[in-house]
């Protein structure tokens, strides 16, 4: 599985990690919906570090991704901005 | 469906978007590419921008640490001359830029920090779009095969992500830019005014009083301090 971590790279997962993830998926929403924003950067922080232990594809890699992750120092509030939740 | 999917899947509808499908899929490959090519271009105009703007945003931070140079000065001017009151009104005016300043340079090194990331993103890209070229040519020439397709959509669809990816932090820099911008101005006119009044308050009237003691009690602390290296304090 091919995950982008914008504002900076794409990694390619194994099928274990990609499934942690989705975990982490989850979480995230209800962090997001509780406005616990503790708990969004710590989930989120961890998220970025499971696709970061992913194999980073290089500039001649022209794939399209299976999951893309805001960039690595969103916060709640951009989060709910990004989803289309706030203006 | 977790908040990564759904970030997924409003980011991949703006890249569909940005990708308007021609009929034919070689024209899909062409089509693809000069927009590439035309959206390369338009990243790089928007980065020369980001980074003019921040040059400016320092040359007025520059100018304001220059100004809070000269009203020490002219605080350590009234002292001499036994103008307390004046040195008071000097010393305010210095701390309340100051403190605005120092604001103003943290914004300052985080927007470097987004255009030192830009400008990486923007060079991965033209790699990226130099990948696409060749890839375009191989892809073409075997279009007969029935994998042909699929590897154009992936192609371009690999690469249109780049380019949102690329665009929405443009964006991100640009927004910062204007706000630093507004704000440095704000600075600006507090400073040219002398206007202590224009200093934005927080909103919060016990918290802007609580802020104005601490700022006369500094000012204070500051004239005390200036005195007794001129001399001029009261006998310890």
């Amino acid at each position: 599985m091919i995950v982008r971590i914008m504002a900076d790279a794409q990694y390619r997962l194994t099928d274990d990690a990609f499934d942690r993830l989705r975990v982490l998926d989850d979480d995230l929403l209800a962090a997001l919906e509780s406005n616990d924003e503790a708990a969004f950067r710590r989930i989120f922080h961890d998220a970025v570090a499971i696709v970061r232990t992913g194999d980073r594809l290089g500039e001649q890699v022209l794939e399209p991704s299976d999951l893309v992750l805001p960039p690595e120092e969103t916060k709640l509030e951009e989060a709910k901005r990004l989803l289309g939740l706030t203006q | 469906m977790g908040l990564l999917s759904r970030f997924s899947t409003i980011f991949k509808s703006k890249v569909n978007t940005a990708l308007d499908r021609a009929e034919d899929p070689r024209e899909t490959l062409e089509y693809s590419y000069q927009k590439q090519i035309e959206q390369l271009q338009n990243i790089r105009r928007g980065v020369a921008e980001v980074v003019t703007s921040k040059k400016r945003i320092e040359l007025q931070r520059d100018r304001l640490q220059q100004q809070v140079q000269q009203w020490d000065q002219d605080a350590r001017d009234a002292v001499k001359a036994g103008r307390d009151d004046l040195a008071t009104d000097a010393l305010s005016r210095k701390q309340t830029v100051q403190s605005q300043l120092d604001g103003l340079a943290k914004q300052i090194e985080d927007l470097a920090r987004e255009e030192a990331r830009l400008l990486d993103l923007q060079e991965k890209l033209k790699t990226k779009v130099e990948m696409f070229r060749t890839q375009k040519e191989v892809i073409k020439a075997q279009y007969s095969a029935a994998q042909a397709q699929v590897r154009i959509g992936e192609a371009t669809h690999g690469l249109g992500e780049d380019m949102a990816d690329v665009h929405m932090a443009l964006e991100r820099a640009q927004d910062k830019t204007q706000a630093l911008q507004a704000r440095a101005a704000a600075i600006d006119e507090i400073a040219d005014s002398g206007d202590l009044a224009l200093n934005p308050g927080t909103g919060d009237a016990i918290r802007d009083e609580l802020d104005k003691m601490h700022t006369n009690d500094s000012v204070q602390n500051e004239l005390e301090k200036i005195k007794s290296e001129l001399g001029k304090g009261d006998a310890p």
